[in-house]
């Protein structure tokens, strides 16, 4: 409303997750690799053991090469591209904040001049003068974190600062520990995978050998760590995230949470090759291993950026740069039009009207073609039906901050994205299709919202029948605008549900996977069985 | 048609407005500092580069500035983070609009950087060995220093000017027009600078060669003549510039120059005449050896016209903003623990820094000593 909206195809969240994925993979090595290289020097110095210490040479300069440049950078990438999308958002983190980020300032800039120093100076100062440089890098490392995971955390939980505004309750919020504890076991276990880079160019088979065991040993110790530290911090996250990550309440959020448990489980057992038999490994792994980190901590990082939503700054400011507070007053003040700043048409019922109010409601989140489309879903449908969605927007998968828009608004917004639908003209031949198509902003089959029973035990007749009338059944449901076809097919393919053997945990089976059991695939039954371990690896800890 | 200006934000500023404008401006004096010497020096090290392959004084040249160079662009960089910082804190309303102008553009400026430092590192490690990639490699890191300062000098033209946001939002995002160079002032803003930036790296190329005067004697003096007469031409050049970019500013703001404003027009004649000064004494020693005090009446008069420009700079920035800028409109609440905690680490911080210089530089020129003898 206040600020305008940067406009891009591709997605501002999506920019800000990519470079907080690249970021946060770089930034935990930068304190990791840290702590690796200090302890492992003070080892190399006991031993006097000097094919160690060459290792370390090499290793603390492609430690600097990526953390100095690439780490550092992506970090104010980070801040660059949060002020595009949420100008309000970093506002407000500056202003409760800006002495932290002061402190946050001084700390990154003793631990630039400490990592350029580290790793120049092997060769030209004493072993005690090294050692204490590198300790200062590691104490600044950890500071820096510390101070850092107090402003994201406070993003997701602001805990008791919405009502006091007190910097410290805010600052040391609900999931300040566990994040901490789990970002910091992040930092082991990267150090450890990171130094795979460097230990498996080694000549000496028999260096390279003992090398690649002790980081397999700190990439693994770090990676079972994260498992409980991942677990408090779930815990603590605010009411309504299980839903998302669990049953679907936002796709995306489900997505990101099965790649974290599924590279997870795949980043535990490659690493056991270098831990127990480090001479058959191919540096080719090293590649694998890392993506596979990648993708864990990258879902991590993923999560915690989605499951916020509708907020930037939970309980306080909207995703759409609304702070909570403001949207009544837009809503009793005539609504989006009148109220937004950057407004080019102000005439309500010319369609221009309804650009700018998707830039200004939606933008933030949507795009047309790109990240989190609507081009796609709105262009199959009508668009009263479009109008109705628009009018349910909290009750869709995927949470949304309220539509602060008049009746008008509403209605020319609706007329804007269809007309902006990628319109696809193809009929539906299936019943999923026309589920995907009518019922699946809101519901899912067996998870969110889902509807399996509510149809439990019906005949096909009955489900037939109630389709169209489905709006009477609940208040919050959209009337139906399908035809009668496609009523047809959505009623044979809800009745189909029961033909099948009852899903057993409901968390498990997803639809797709029960579409291949059918085919009595094999590959899912496998998929299925390795998703069950690292359940079951997330039971034991 | 009037500007749309951003209400401020709601939430209290920490702390008293007049700290968080010095603060702006010392750190952003930091910045300039050595973002200048990254800019100019990437820009000398290409000319030496290519020189040195027949001149031996360029060739040592290219070769000590590209050894400073990555160091040079880290310290920039987190120098540039706390002005950035403190000027999102008091003008967040003016900058995160003329950002959200330039979008994707001004994104991409961390990608410039990102390139640029992984080039600059290149040509450390292999600007002297025979790979015909250097030579290509080499121009990158001018060519994208220069692409990201005139990005900055945009986005700070930009926010001067809220009267011509709406038409520059609305036309980009419509038409794709670009945002970039709206006004052909912007180009005089990037020259000024980019001169003012190759003449502190003359300073820089001065003292680099007076502080290695024990070392190697003839390279010393040759590179502090040519540093100095970098300086001169820059500056000669710069004053040409200046006042052109003077010049092409609206009549409100050029008056302020002359008289309507004490405090600018007083700092403004100072900077004149230093600038005479500085020009006079490089012009007469430039052939000559130099004594320490002269070495340090020149760096701390530099310095100081550059803190002048500063100021000058800011004090613009404010007029430009006076209808704008509603001080009333900001809440202030201090938050004096936080903020007595910030000057702590601040303190405990410079001391760190300096420890470590101390030992990783002058301790390693001990020891390179010890093993010469
Ligand atoms: C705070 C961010 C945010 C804002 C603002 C927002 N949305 Fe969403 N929206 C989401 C998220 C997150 C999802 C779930 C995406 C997913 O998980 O696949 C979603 C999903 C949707 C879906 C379902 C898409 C599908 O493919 O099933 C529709 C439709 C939708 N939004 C419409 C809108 C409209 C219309 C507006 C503007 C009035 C809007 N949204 C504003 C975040 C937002
Ligand atoms: C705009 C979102 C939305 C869409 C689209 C939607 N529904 Fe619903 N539906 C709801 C909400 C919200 C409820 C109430 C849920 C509750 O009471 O827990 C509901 C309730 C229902 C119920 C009653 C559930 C019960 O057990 O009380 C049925 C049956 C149902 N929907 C079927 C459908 C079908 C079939 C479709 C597709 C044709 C569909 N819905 C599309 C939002 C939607």
């Amino acid at each position: 409303m206040n600020y305008p909206v940067w406009v891009t195809e591709v997605g501002g969240n999506f920019y800000i997750a990519l470079i907080s994925i690249f970021h946060v993979y770089i930034a935990h090595f930068a304190i990791g690799g840290g702590i690796f290289l200090v302890l492992t020097e003070h080892y190399a110095y006991r031993k006097n053991d000097t094919r160690l210490l060459d290792y370390l040479k090499l290793h603390s300069k492609f430690f600097a090469l990526v953390t100095l440049v690439a780490g550092a950078l992506s970090g104010v990438g980070i801040w660059f591209v949060v002020s595009l999308v949420s100008p309000t958002g970093i506002s407000a983190l500056i202003r409760v904040y800006v002495w932290a980020w002061a402190i946050e300032w001084v700390l990154f800039f003793v631990e630039i001049i400490a990592s350029i120093a580290y790793y120049s100076s092997w060769n030209t100062i004493s072993r005690k003068r090294h050692l204490t440089i590198g300790w200062i890098y590691v104490v600044t490392g950890i500071l820096s974190l510390a101070v850092i995971n107090g402003i994201i955390t406070f993003m997701l939980t602001p805990g008791e600062w919405i009502e006091t505004k007190n910097i410290t309750d805010g600052f040391f919020n609900p999931t300040y520990k566990p994040s901490l504890f789990l970002r910091f076991f992040i930092c082991i276990s990267l150090a450890g995978i990171y130094a795979l880079f460097t230990t498996v160019t080694l000549k000496d088979k028999e260096t390279r050998a003992k090398l690649l065991r002790y980081a397999s040993i700190w990439a693994i110790v770090g990676a079972l760590m994260t498992i409980p530290g991942f677990r408090w911090y779930f815990s603590l996250l605010p009411e309504g995230s299980e839903e998302m990550l669990l049953l679907g309440g936002m796709p995306i959020a489900q997505n990101a949470y099965d790649i974290l448990t599924f590279a997870g489980v795949l980043l535990i057992i490659f690493l056991l090759v270098p831990l127990f038999i480090p001479r058959k490994f191919h540096w080719s792994l090293t590649i694998l291993i890392a993506a596979f980190a990648l993708s864990v901590f990258g879902a991590a990082e993923w999560i915690r950026e989605t499951i916020r939503r509708p907020y930037v700054i939970y309980d306080y400011l909207y995703g759409n740069n609304l702070r909570i507070d403001e949207y009544e007053n837009v809503q009793r003040k005539g609504g989006i039009l009148k109220n937004a700043l950057w407004v080019k048409e102000k005439d309500v019922l010319n369609i221009n009207a309804g650009k700018d109010i998707f830039r200004i409601a939606c933008r933030s989140c949507h795009t047309l073609n790109g990240y989190n489309a609507l081009a796609p879903p709105f262009g199959k449908i009508e668009e009263e039906y479009i109008y109705a969605i628009i009018g349910k927007l909290k009750h869709l998968r995927g949470k949304m901050p309220p539509l602060a828009a008049t009746e008008e608004e509403k209605l020319i917004l609706a007329k804007y994205l269809y007309e902006s639908g990628k319109k696809i003209s193809q009929t539906e031949k299936t019943g999923h299709e026309v589920f995907e198509k009518r019922c699946t902003f809101c519901h899912t089959k067996d998870k969110y919202n889902g509807l399996y029973d509510s149809f439990e035990g019906e005949e096909l007749e009955s489900i037939r029948d109630s389709i169209p009338i489905l709006d009477e059944m609940a208040e919050e449901m959209v009337p139906w605008f399908g035809n009668d076809d496609e009523a047809d097919l959505l009623a044979k393919y809800i009745h189909s549900w029961y033909l099948e053997k009852k899903p057993s945990s409901k968390k498990m089976d997803k639809e797709k996977k029960i579409e291949e059991d059918e085919n009595n695939d094999d590959d899912t039954t496998e998929e299925e069985e390795s998703e069950e371990t690292d359940d079951s690896e997330d039971e034991e800890e | 048609m009037n500007a749309i200006i951003p209400a401020p934000d709601q939430l209290a500023i920490p702390g008293p407005f007049w700290l968080f404008q010095v603060l702006l401006v010392f750190t952003f004096l930091l910045h300039v500092l050595t973002m200048n010497a990254l800019l100019g020096g990437s820009i000398i090290a290409v000319v030496s580069y290519f020189r040195g392959k027949v001149d031996k004084n360029h060739q040592k040249l290219a070769k000590t500035i590209y050894s400073y160079l990555p160091t040079v662009i880290a310290t920039a960089v987190s120098f540039g983070v706390a002005p950035l910082l403190f000027v999102q804190l008091i003008y967040g309303q003016f900058f995160y609009t003329s950002s959200i102008i330039l979008g994707g553009i001004w994104l991409s400026v961390v990608l410039f950087i990102i390139f640029a430092y992984y080039s600059s590192y290149f040509m450390k490690f292999n600007h002297e060995k025979k790979i015909n990639i250097a030579k290509y490699v080499s121009f990158s890191a001018p060519i994208l220093f220069l692409i990201v300062a005139s990005i900055f000098a945009n986005n700070l033209s930009i926010l001067e000017k809220p009267l011509k946001w709406y038409d520059l939002y609305f036309k980009s995002i419509e038409s794709g027009e670009n945002p970039m160079f709206h006004d052909t002032i912007i180009y005089l803003r990037l020259t000024h600078v980019l001169l003012g930036a190759i003449a502190l790296t003359g300073i820089w190329i001065f003292l680099i060669g007076y502080f290695n005067r024990n070392k190697d004697e003839n390279w010393s003096v040759w590179a502090k003549s040519y540093g100095l007469k970098i300086f001169l031409f820059s500056t000669l050049l710069n004053i040409v510039a200046g006042t052109l970019y003077l010049m092409a500013q609206p009549r409100e703001i050029m008056l302020l120059f002359m008289g309507k404003n004490i405090t600018l027009s007083i700092l403004f004649i100072l900077s004149l005449i230093i600038t005479g000064f500085l020009l006079y004494i490089t012009y007469r020693r430039k052939n000559e050896k130099f004594q320490k005090k002269e070495m340090i009446i020149i760096t701390s008069v530099f310095s100081l016209l550059l803190l002048f420009m500063l100021i000058i700079r800011h004090q613009v920035r404010a007029a430009y903003l006076k209808d704008y800028f509603k001080l009333e409109a900001l809440k202030f609440e201090s938050q004096d623990g936080m903020m007595a905690l910030f000057f702590i680490f601040f303190l405990i911080g410079t001391a760190v820094v300096a420890y470590i210089i101390k030992t990783a530089v002058f301790y390693k020129q001990k020891t390179e000593n010890k093993k010469k003898n």
